[in-house]
């Protein structure tokens, strides 16, 4: 069962980074549980993942700098760590897009190519 | 740049623990708390909605487990954990880890003092940059070996014009010059130097300046560097006296510069700096040491082909100047003057291993002992959760505190060890330049060490304790006398007892050597006699009627001191060599160039100070020297090599003689006119050679006096140098000492050395093996109480008893005796260079060792013995 979990974990890390800094940038600062929810909504199935490794990405992108957590009240009125994107982090969100892109793109036209 | 930030975050998370798991703390709880919400709100009763809420997160644990390895540094985490935990384990034993901890610092601190010593001379002895690639140019004749290290003008600068792969070349040359200090001469050693020197040699003057290119010049005034012991000696350590001029040699020059402490090159006094002309040069100029520096890159055969490939060319030049089988040789100079002292160093190196080794069985021993008994402990750990390689290596943390704490006595126990080993050393193998002391690399060197103690003797412990079977684990009460953990203990035992075998059997070899050596018959007794070394300065005297009159005038003096009770002048003195050789005619033999003999010129009263016995005849007269026939006497080597059963009384031979200053030497005829003892005169241990003693006018520059004593050596020797003042106020004396303190610095000395190294590591190693023996019987009594208790009940007695245990301790000991002979059949062929008519398998020495360690091992025994005979059965046995 933990073998399940970390093969998935491993394979979405760098990715879950670029999923967190897209949203951010695009939403606006949240904190974690919000983040969760929101992702969840977007995607069609139920998120792949635990939502425990959320905090594993999180540490890891402020420790980066690319983003940053502050502490605020939210609506209901509970003390909640807000993460915003910086801007160091918006430039990296490019850089690894693009990189994304190309490797979507790359592998894309493998699959389709008759081999 | 983002990485590099991560990195430093993550480090301060790893040293300020606390930190991240708090605010994780709030985040987690809140979230929970929304996602219960959430559950709820879908309509989950409370309890389901918390385990909904857990399980969309993922396990707490786990969440947590993942945050912390994410944002901290795992592995300096768990190190910090481990090294507490040992922390706390370890000051809960004290006695136990005092006692690994002192015996751990005997073996690494030992270790670190010899290799110590081993930087200090061997490897790094030279303060000069670039020293270890200083070489020494000699000229080889391959036929009988003889080998030239001088080279003339014109050659030193072929070889240094036309070789490319020097980055630096000087030229020296020492001589003996007379620096004159108010009235009084002092015999200094004066070396000349290229120009370059000090570039060269790279280290600044203490005080003043080195000398510049003008002052090598021929106009320029003369000048002068003085060493840093000369100047304490003659100069009373007085930094004015740069700029002041000295007298040396009758030669006014300006003292420009004082080295630092460690400039010695050469072993000078005085550095003086001339140039190599080879226009200016001719038959009269003195040929000059070639010594360089290899250019980085460059090879010694690289080196020596291509001075071979000039010497060859200047050898059919002008073959005169070189022998027709010869060779140009290159040779480290590091190499050269400490390489003879590296037998001694590297055994004593071997011998200090070996008690390092004892002490990691020993601590090795004592780690597996508590293994067994901390078994229940470790099983427990294992059972809720400890990885195999967590106990693993939290172990191998203990053995590498024990480790490090060693290495830190260790440091401190080198410190005094060094001070008390430098003054052993033999000084004269060892350059000016050698300093000692605990520098960076034995530290380093210390630590490095002790790493890989700990891993040494740590990991039989650490696979024990790390090794599954916990039902086996938690059912026993750790008994750990059968099994692998009894096998290996008992097997450490035995492997510290053959080691510590072969260390005492090592140094009662060097014993016995070391007797042999001192105890060899030299001829005569060298305590009492004192020799002085005189030189008359040129000044004194205008022509050799003269100077032997001075000389005759000096000894009178010397005679008529009180305690004298005899005094000779001579070429030498034995057991060295004091002459040199000559053929033999015997008048009325055909001659035979095989027969040849040593010939020392001497005073009549050289015998009779010697204390040596006349077998035939008597001594010759000094006035014989210049009438005819001249007199002589010969050694009874001599008289049986040579003249068998004749008497050699009143016959004649013939030898050459060479008189210095007389032009070419010549043969004369002699009478003998007695046969004396012989006395060894090519050195304590070489075999004596035929001999005949000459009277001498022929006394050359310097001369040996010989002075008996009739009673103390020391209260002679102090009226001594003011007896020969008389005889000429500017008269220059050496004093050596008597001639059995003489053999104990020259000759003595390094046996010692190695002798007292040796043995300490012997004495050492067999306390060592006393503490491992009685540790590992004491802990079998232990453990066996019950055992014991019931046979005491049963009615055995405490001999018996004791008996059984003695018994089991002397079966370690047969073995580990049998392994350590074996053993030492191997070693004492690598000691066998350093013994002196002593045989690797010398009986009586081996006996010795073994009854040595025995006794030990056995009285190691019987304290646990004992104890075992005083167990109270009853109360043992109620005890389970």
């Amino acid at each position: 069962m933990a073998n399940e979990h970390s093969a998935r974990v491993e394979l979405l890390q760098g990715t879950l980074d670029l999923i967190v800094l897209r949203a951010l940038a695009t939403m606006g600062p949240l904190h974690a549980y919000a983040l969760a929810s929101r992702l969840e909504q977007i995607a069609d199935h139920p998120f792949p993942l635990n939502q425990g490794t959320l905090y594993v990405a999180l540490v890891r992108l402020e420790q980066k700098g690319w983003i940053k957590g502050v502490w605020q009240r939210s609506e209901s009125n509970r003390e909640a760590k807000y993460y915003g994107i910086t801007g160091a982090g918006r430039r990296a969100l490019e850089k690894h897009t693009e990189r994304w892109r190309r490797l979507a793109r790359f592998v894309d036209k493998l699959l389709e190519e008759p081999l | 740049m983002s990485a590099l930030r991560r990195l430093v975050l993550r480090l301060a998370h790893f040293v300020l623990p606390g930190l991240g798991e708090r605010q994780l703390d709030r985040e987690l709880r809140m979230h929970l708390s929304m996602l219960e919400e959430e559950y709820q709100r879908r309509g989950m009763t409370l309890e389901e909605a918390a385990l909904a809420a857990t399980r969309a997160l993922g396990g707490l644990h786990r969440t947590k487990e993942l945050h912390r390895e994410a944002r901290s540094v795992v592995w300096l985490d768990d190190l910090r954990r481990d090294l507490r935990y040992a922390v706390r384990t370890l000051t809960r034993t004290p006695g136990f880890t005092a006692l690994a901890v002192l015996t751990l610092t005997l073996g690494i601190g030992s270790v670190t003092v010899i290799y110590s010593v081993i930087h200090d001379v061997l490897l790094d002895p030279l303060p000069y940059p670039g020293s270890q690639r200083f070489v020494n140019v000699q000229v080889v004749n391959t036929e009988d070996g003889r080998r030239r290290n001088v080279l003339p003008a014109a050659e030193f600068l072929d070889f240094q014009e036309q070789s490319t792969v020097f980055d630096a070349v000087i030229g020296t040359r020492g001589e003996s010059g007379v620096l004159a200090i108010g009235e009084s001469r002092e015999l200094v050693r004066v070396v000349l130097v290229t120009p370059n020197f000090f570039e060269v040699m790279g280290l600044p003057p203490m005080f003043g300046r080195t000398p510049a290119p003008t002052d090598a010049q021929p106009d320029a005034p003369p000048v002068a560097v003085v060493r840093h012991r000369a100047w304490v000696t003659h100069f009373a350590a007085d930094p004015s006296v740069v700029g002041t001029v000295m007298l040396l040699d009758g030669t006014p020059r300006t003292i420009v510069g004082v080295m630092p402490p460690r400039f010695t090159w050469h072993a000078a006094d005085v550095w003086i700096p001339a140039p190599i002309d080879r226009a200016a040069a001719d038959a009269n100029t003195a040929p000059r040491n070639f010594q360089a520096r290899l250019a980085p890159g460059a090879g010694m055969d690289e080196a020596e082909a291509q001075l071979n490939v000039i010497a060859r060319r200047r050898a059919q030049e002008s073959p005169a100047e070189y022998p027709p089988n010869f060779r140009v040789e290159v040779v480290n100079v590091i190499e050269q003057v400490v390489g003879d002292f590296r037998g001694v160093l590297y055994t004593a190196l071997g011998a200090v291993g070996l008690l390092l080794l004892i002490a990691c069985c020993n601590v090795a021993n004592m780690l597996l002992a508590r293994a067994t008994v901390r078994e229940r402990e470790m099983t427990i750990r294992a059972a809720l959760g400890a990885g195999q390689g967590r106990i693993f290596r939290q172990v191998l943390v203990e053995s590498l505190l024990l480790a490090l704490a060693g290495a830190a006595g260790g440091c401190l126990l080198a410190y005094v060890g060094i001070g008390a080993l430098v003054p052993l050393l033999p000084q004269g193998p060892l350059p000016g330049e050698v300093e000692f002391g605990l520098d960076r690399a034995a530290l380093l060197f210390s630590l490095g060490l002790a790493v890989a103690a700990a891993l040494l003797f740590g990991i039989a412990p650490a696979l024990y304790s790390a090794r599954r079977d916990l039902v086996q684990g938690l059912k026993t009460d750790g008994k750990g006398l059968t099994g692998t953990s009894g096998r290996l203990r008992h097997a450490l035992v035995v492997a510290g007892i053959a080691l510590s075998l072969v260390l005492v059997l090592g140094a009662g070899l060097l014993m016995r050597s070391f007797l042999s050596l001192v105890r060899v018959d030299l001829g005569f007794d060298p305590r009492p006699v004192l020799v002085r070394q005189i030189t008359f300065p040129p000044e004194a005297y205008a022509s050799p009627a003269e100077r032997h009159r001075l000389y005759a005038d000096a000894l009178e003096r010397v005679a008529s001191q009180p305690g004298v009770a005899g005094v000779a002048a001579s070429m030498g003195f034995p057991p060295f060599g004091s002459g040199y050789t000559s053929q033999l005619d015997i008048a009325g033999m055909p001659p035979d160039p095989q027969r040849t003999t040593l010939v020392q010129f001497c005073t009549g009263s050289y015998f009779e100070t010697l204390g040596l016995r006349f077998l035939q005849g008597d001594r010759f007269d000094d006035s014989s020297a210049d009438r005819m026939p001249r007199q002589a006497v010969v050694s009874q080597t001599l008289a049986t090599s040579y003249f068998g059963a004749r008497d050699p009384i009143g016959q004649h031979i013939t030898v050459t003689v060479q008189t210095a200053g007389a032009g070419q030497p010549d043969r004369s005829a002699f009478e003998i006119v007695g046969v004396v003892q012989d006395v060894r005169n090519r050195g304590p241990y070489e075999a004596v050679v035929p001999h005949v003693y000459l009277p001498g006018p022929a006394l050359v520059g310097s001369s040996t006096i010989l002075v008996r004593a009739a009673a103390d050596p020391a209260a002679v020797a102090g009226t001594l140098r003011s007896a020969l003042r008389e005889a000429h106020p500017h008269v220059i004396v050496r004093e050596p000492g008597t001639i059995q303190e003489v053999l104990d610095r020259n000759v003595y000395a390094q046996p010692r050395f190695s002798l007292i190294v040796i043995a300490v590591f012997a004495v050492a190693a067999t306390l060592l093996v006393g503490v491992g023996v009685f540790s590992v019987m004491a802990y079998a009594v232990s453990r066996q109480t019950r055992e014991i208790a019931v046979r005491l009940a049963l009615g055995a007695s405490g001999a018996q008893v004791m008996r059984g245990v003695i018994g089991a301790g002397g079966r370690l000991l047969v073995m580990g005796i049998g392994i350590g002979l074996v053993g030492s059949l191997a070693t004492s062929r690598l000691l066998a260079r350093q013994l002196w008519s002593t045989s690797t398998y010398d009986p009586p020495t081996v006996i010795a060792a073994v009854v040595l360690i025995t006794l030990t091992a056995l009285l190691a025994c019987y304290v646990p013995a004992r104890r075992a005979t005083h167990i109270d059965p009853m109360a043992a046995l109620r005890q389970e």
